[in-house]
C-alpha cells in the first residue's frame, strides 16, 4: 500500500476520503496486479496483487520498465511498446500472453492497459491491470489442444466418414474419410441434405428422415445398409447417427459416422458362403455316404421287413440315434418290426419300448397317425412335458427318459402307392435337432426304401412266376419225355426239389386200393433211398385223419403252414419214428390231391425242412398245378398202356392172322397144283385146266396180299431188324423178275431187265426183295400189255434202280399220296389189294437209307426211281 | 400107283399139319413113301424106329420142340442119317443162304411150289 501511495506523484484532493479507500482497496487486491506506468512505460506503483503475481517487491520494481515482464521473444518483437502505443492511441488495450515472473517462471496474463491522460489529452501514464490466468489458460489450452487434436483426428480419419448434420439433416461438416468414402469434397456437400447418400428406394420410403427421427427419439440410430457414392456406386455402410444436443437439451444437429463395410461385408459374406458351402458339402457328403450305404443295403432284393430293418440300421449310423420301424401286418394294422440304436447298450431299451409299449395300443400315437394319414411328422424339439404326456405309465416315462428322445421325425413308407409302414428317426442330442431338410432326407430315404420294397415284391413275384413257369414247363417236358408212369412221376417230383420243396412225395392209389409212395424226391439222392426205406418201415397210415391218405380220400387240399413238435408227436408211430421225424426238421407242408377226370388217384406232398421256407396260397396253387400234371402223367400212362396193349393185340392178331391165313393157302395151292398136274398129265378138259390155273393165280394174289399185311404189321410194330449182308443187286433183280415172268406173260407184258453183270452192296435181303417185288408186281399189274423196263446202274455211292412201265400212269395229285398207307392211284374195284405196297416199299427204301421217287402222267406210264446207298446205311 | 417096285421114302418134317399132310398126300400121289413128322425130335424118333432110310428130307426150320437147325445138328451126327440130303423149306428170302449155312443140298421158298418141289426131290430119289 505504501508503495502504491508513495509512488503516486500526483495526488488528487480527496476531501471525502473515497480515494483513500480506493487506494487501500487496490493495494490490498490479491488477485490483480494493478500498477501505474509513466508515459514511457516505467513502473510507478505496485500493489499486493502485483507482488504476489510477479514476485517483485515494490522497491525492486518501481522505476523499472514494463518490458521486464515480457518474454525474450516478446521483447525482441517490441511487443511491450506496441501495447503501450495501442493503449496510448486507443485509450485501452487488452492482451493475453505469457509473462515472466521475477523467478523467470511464466504465467498467463490477462492484461488491461489503460492510458491515463492529462486534461490536455496528452498521455500522462498508464494503468495496468494484470490477472494471472495461468490455470484457466492451461485448461483452455488443454481444451484447445484436445479439440485441435480431435479435429485433426477427425479430419485425418480416412476410414470413417464423420460429419455433422444440422437439425434439418444438412451436412454441416465433412472429413477426409467422408470424402474418401463418399467421393464428395467438403465444398460439394456441406449444406446438402444427407438424403443424397441413400439409394432411391430408401429415399422413396423416407428412410433418411426416419433414421434421424430414431436418433432424436432413441439418442442414436445404428444400422447397416446400402449407401450411394457420388459416382452412383453402392457401398455397404455401417451407420451411427447420434443426436447432438446443447446443455439445455435443444437439438443442435447430428453426428454421423459412416463406415464402408463393403469389403468386410464381402469378406463376411464370403466367409459365410464358405462356411455354408462347407456345411453344404459336408451335408452332401454325409447324405451321399448315407445314401450310398443305403443303396448298398437296398441293392439285394429283400422283402419289406428285411429292407426296412436294414434301412433302420443305416439310419442309426447317419441320421438318427435310434430308429424304429413299423410295418403293416397282414391284417392291415401296424406292427413294430425292428429297432436299432447307435449305442448297442441302449438297444435293449428300444426293444423294450417296442415290446412293452406297442404303438397299436395308443390310437393317437404319432406313428399311427402318420400311418393313417400318410403325412410325415416332425417334432423339432421334444420337451420333458411331451414325454410326460406321451407316457402311459411311470415305467413308460422312465423308459422314455432313459432313451432321451430330443427330436424326432416319422415318415411313411409307401410301396406301390400304399402306406406299408413307418420309419421313426430319433435324435437324442440337443445339438442335433431335426429340421425340414432332415425331413426331406428322411422322406427321400423312405421313398427309396419303398421303391426297393416294391421292386423286391415285383422281383419276387416275377421270380416266383418265372420259377413256376419254368417248373411247370419242366413238368410238362417230363410228361412228354417218357410214357413210363413211375418214371414220369419220379421226374415230376425231381422237378419240384429243391426249387419248391425240400421233399416232394407223390403217393398213388394202388390196385389194392391202398395209397403208396410212387415217387419221392430230395436234392440228396441218399435221402431219397432212405425215405423209401422209411416208407417201407412206416407205410402210409390209410386211416390217418390228415395227410396224404386223407387228401387222397377227400380230395381236399391240406396246408400245414407251421408243423409243430406236437404234430410230429401225434404223427409218429413210435419213438424211433418220432426221432426220425424230428431229425428231418420239417417246417411246413402242402398236400394236394392228384385227381383226373374227377377221380382222386393219389396225393402230392411238398415238405419244407432245411430250407425253412414257408408256404402261401401261391405255392398251394403251384402244387395243385403240379398235381394236375401228375394226374395227367397217370392218365397218360393209363391211356398209353391201353393203346399199347391194343396195338400189341392188333399187331399180334395181324401177324397170327396172316400166318394162319397163309398156311391153308399154301396147302390149297399145293392141292390145286397137284390137280393141275394130274389134269395136264391126263390131258383132261382144257377148260378144267384153265379154271385150275385161274384158281392158282387167285391163290398167289391172296398170298401176296397176306404177305403185305404181314410186312405192314411188322413195320408198324417196329419189329423190322435189318440184317446187312453183301448182296449182288443185279442177281436179285433178275431173280425177282424171274418170279414175275409167268404173270407178265399172262398180262402180255414184256419184262425187260437191264443190269450190269454184278453190283455188290450191303443191304438187307428181305427188305430188298420186298421193295422190288412190290415195284415189279405193280408194273406188271398196271403195265397194260406194254413192256416193263427194269434197269440197274451204279451212280457214285448209290445203286440206282429204275422200274418203268408204260401203263395207265398216275395223276400228279396222286403221286405223293401213293406212298401213304392204304392209298392207291386206281380204284380198288379194278385193281385189288390193300394199297399198302408202295408204303411198304417206301418204308423199306428209307430203312436202307435210300430214296424213292416217281415220275408219271396219266396214260404215260410211271417211272419209279430208287437210289440205295451201296454201303447200306440204315436209317438211324 | 406108279408101279415102282420099291417106293422111295421122303421124310417131311413140318409142324403145320395142313402143309405137312398136303405135301404128304401129293407126294404119295406121285408115288413116294412119305414119313411125316411134327418136328425134329419126332422125325428122329420115327427114323430111328424105321429100318429104311429116306432118300431126301424136307425140312421146315421154325418148329416147336426141335427146330430145323437142331435137327440138322443131330442128323449130321447120326451114323446112318448123316448123309441123307436135305431140302430146306422156308418163307425167308434168305432160304438159299440158310440152306447153305445148314449144309443143306437145296432150298424151297414158301409157299411151296409143287412143280419145283417135285423137281428137287427127283434129283435125290
Amino acid at each position: 500500500m505504501k508503495s502504491w501511495r508513495s509512488q503516486a506523484p500526483e495526488r488528487a484532493v480527496d476531501p471525502s476520503g473515497h480515494l483513500e479507500d480506493l487506494e487501500a482497496f487496490v493495494a490490498a487486491l490479491p488477485d490483480y496486479a494493478i500498477f501505474l506506468l509513466d508515459s514511457d512505460g516505467r513502473i510507478r506503483s505496485w500493489n499486493a496483487g502485483a507482488e504476489r503475481i510477479k514476485g517483485y517487491q515494490a522497491s525492486e520494481i518501481i522505476g523499472r520498465h514494463l518490458s521486464e515482464f515480457y518474454t525474450a521473444e516478446d521483447q525482441a518483437a517490441g511487443r511491450p511498446q506496441q501495447l503501450l502505443d495501442i493503449a496510448a492511441s486507443r485509450g485501452v488495450v487488452r492482451d493475453e500472453g505469457w509473462r515472466v515472473r521475477k523467478d523467470s517462471t511464466r504465467f498467463w496474463a490477462e492484461v488491461t492497459l489503460t492510458a491515463l491522460r492529462n486534461p490536455d489529452g496528452t498521455v500522462r501514464g498508464f494503468a495496468k491491470v494484470t490477472r494471472d490466468q495461468t490455470s484457466k489458460r492451461l485448461v483452455e489450452e488443454g481444451l484447445r489442444q484436445s479439440e485441435e487434436k480431435f479435429r485433426l483426428l477427425l479430419e485425418g480419419v480416412k476410414d470413417y466418414a464423420i460429419f455433422m448434420l444440422d437439425p434439418m439433416g444438412r451436412v454441416a461438416s465433412w472429413n477426409r474419410g467422408a470424402e474418401l468414402i463418399k467421393g464428395y469434397t467438403a465444398d460439394e456437400i456441406v449444406g446438402q441434405h444427407f438424403g443424397r447418400f441413400y439409394p432411391a428406394d430408401d429415399l422413396a420410403r423416407g428412410k433418411p428422415d426416419w433414421e434421424l427421427l430414431q436418433a432424436v427419439e432413441q439418442g442414436q440410430y445404428e444400422e447397416e445398409g446400402w449407401r450411394l457414392r457420388k459416382d452412383g456406386t453402392r457401398f455397404w455402410a455401417s451407420v451411427l447417427i447420434t443426436a447432438v444436443r446443447n446443455d439445455r437439451g435443444e437439438l443442435r444437429g447430428f453426428a454421423k459416422v459412416t463406415r464402408d463395410l463393403s469389403e468386410r461385408k464381402r469378406a463376411r459374406e464370403q466367409l459365410i458362403q464358405e462356411q455354408m458351402s462347407r456345411a453344404r458339402a459336408e451335408a452332401v457328403a454325409r447324405r451321399t455316404g448315407m445314401l450310398a450305404e443305403l443303396s448298398q443295403a437296398l441293392m439285394r432284393p429283400l422283402d419289406a421287413a428285411d429292407t426296412l430293418t436294414r434301412v433302420a440300421q443305416v439310419m442309426t449310423h447317419h441320421l438318427a440315434d435310434y430308429c424304429i420301424v413299423d410295418l403293416r401286418a397282414a391284417d392291415g394294422t401296424l406292427r413294430r418290426l425292428a429297432t436299432a440304436h447307435s449305442n448297442a447298450e441302449k438297444e435293449p431299451l428300444v426293444a423294450e419300448l417296442r415290446r412293452s409299449y406297442p404303438a397299436e395300443r395308443q390310437p393317437n400315437y404319432p406313428t399311427l397317425v402318420v400311418f393313417r394319414t400318410g403325412a410325415a411328422n416332425l417334432v423339432r424339439e421334444i420337451t420333458e412335458e411331451m414325454l410326460v404326456v406321451a407316457a402311459t405309465s411311470e415305467d413308460h416315462l422312465k423308459l422314455l427318459r432313459a432313451l432321451n428322445p430330443c427330436s424326432h421325425m416319422i415318415v411313411p413308407v409307401r410301396a406301390n402307392d400304399q402306406i406299408i409302414g413307418t420309419l421313426s428317426l430319433v435324435s437324442t442330442r440337443r445339438d442335433r435337432l431335426y429340421d425340414a431338410s432332415d425331413m426331406v432326407l428322411a422322406e427321400d430315404v423312405a421313398a427309396r426304401a419303398g421303391l426297393a420294397i416294391a421292386n423286391a415284391e415285383l422281383f419276387e413275384s416275377e421270380r416266383r412266376a418265372r420259377s413256376a413257369a419254368e417248373m411247370l414247363a419242366r413238368a410238362g417236358a417230363v410228361l412228354s419225355a417218357s410214357l413210363d408212369y413211375a418214371e414220369t412221376l419220379q421226374s415230376l417230383a425231381n422237378v419240384v426239389c429243391p426249387a419248391l420243396a425240400d421233399w416232394c412225395i407223390i403217393a398213388m392209389r394202388q390196385p389194392d386200393g391202398r395209397l403208396a409212395n410212387a415217387a419221392v424226391a430230395h436234392a440228396d439222392p441218399a435221402k431219397v433211398k432212405w425215405a423209401f426205406d422209411l416208407a417201407e418201415r412206416y407205410p402210409i397210415d390209410q386211416d390217418a385223419p390228415s395227410g396224404a391218405a386223407h387228401v387222397a380220400t377227400t380230395g381236399e387240399v391240406e396246408v400245414y403252414s407251421s408243423i409243430t413238435d406236437d404234430m410230429l408227436v401225434h404223427a409218429a408211430k413210435d419213438e424211433e419214428h418220432l426221432r426220425i421225424l424230428r431229425e428231418l426238421g420239417i417246417r411246413a407242408g402242402i398236400c394236394v390231391p392228384v385227381a383226373a377226370s374227377g377221380r382222386v388217384l393219389g396225393a402230392l406232398t411238398l415238405i419244407s425242412a432245411e430250407s425253412k421256407r414257408v408256404y402261401d396260397d401261391w405255392d398251394v396253387e403251384l402244387a395243385k398245378e403240379l398235381a394236375r400234371r401228375a394226374a395227367m402223367a397217370a392218365d397218360n400212362a393209363r391211356l398209353y398202356e391201353e393203346s399199347r396193349a391194343a396195338v400189341r393185340i392188333r399187331d399180334d392178331f395181324i401177324g397170327i392172322a396172316s400166318h394162319e391165313l397163309r398156311t391153308p393157302l399154301s396147302a390149297l395151292r399145293l392141292h390145286i397144283q397137284s390137280m393141275l398136274r394130274t389134269a395136264t398129265k391126263e390131258s383132261a378138259d382144257e377148260r378144267q385146266i384153265t379154271k385150275l390155273q385161274s384158281a392158282m393165280q387167285q391163290i398167289d394174289r391172296q398170298t401176296r396180299m397176306i404177305n403185305q399185311l404181314l410186312d405192314f404189321s411188322r413195320l408198324v410194330a417196329g419189329r423190322v431188324e435189318l440184317t446187312l449182308e453183301e448182296i449182288d443187286l443185279a442177281v436179285l433183280l433178275q431173280e425177282v423178275a424171274q418170279r414175275f415172268m409167268d404173270e407178265a406173260h399172262r398180262n402180255k407184258v414184256q419184262l425187260v431187265v437191264a443190269t450190269p453183270p454184278t453190283l455188290m452192296g450191303h443191304w438187307d435181303l428181305n427188305v430188298l426183295d420186298q421193295i422190288f417185288t412190290n415195284l415189279v408186281s405193280n408194273a406188271v399189274k398196271y403195265g397194260r400189255e406194254h413192256p416193263v423196263e427194269i434197269t440197274l446202274a451204279r451212280e457214285g455211292a448209290s445203286a440206282k434202280v429204275v422200274v418203268r412201265d408204260h401203263g395207265i400212269g398216275i395223276a400228279p395229285a396222286d403221286q405223293e399220296r401213293i406212298f401213304d398207307r392204304f392209298e392207291r392211284a386206281v380204284s380198288s374195284r379194278n385193281y385189288g389189294g390193300f394199297g399198302l405196297g408202295l408204303w411198304i416199299t417206301r418204308r423199306g427204301v428209307e430203312n436202307l437209307g435210300g430214296t424213292i421217287t416217281v415220275k408219271s402222267a396219266p396214260g404215260q406210264g410211271a417211272t419209279f426211281t430208287i437210289e440205295l446207298p451201296i454201303e447200306g446205311k440204315p436209317k438211324p | 400107283m406108279t408101279g415102282l417096285p420099291c417106293p422111295k421114302t421122303v421124310a417131311i418134317i413140318e409142324d403145320d399139319v395142313g402143309i405137312r399132310e398136303t405135301i404128304a398126300e401129293v407126294l404119295k400121289d406121285e408115288g413116294y413113301e412119305v414119313m411125316a413128322a411134327d418136328h425134329g425130335q419126332d422125325a428122329l424118333d420115327q427114323l430111328n424106329s424105321r429100318s429104311d432110310i429116306p432118300c431126301v428130307i424136307l425140312l421146315d426150320l421154325m418148329m416147336p420142340v426141335m427146330d430145323g437147325w437142331a435137327f440138322r445138328e443131330a442128323q449130321k451126327r447120326h451114323p446112318t442119317l448123316g448123309k441123307v440130303p436135305v431140302i430146306v423149306m422156308t418163307a425167308d428170302a434168305r432160304a438159299k443162304d440158310k440152306a447153305s449155312l445148314l449144309g443143306a443140298q437145296a432150298h424151297m421158298g414158301k409157299p411151296v411150289d409143287l412143280d419145283q418141289l417135285l423137281l428137287a426131290i427127283q434129283q435125290y430119289c
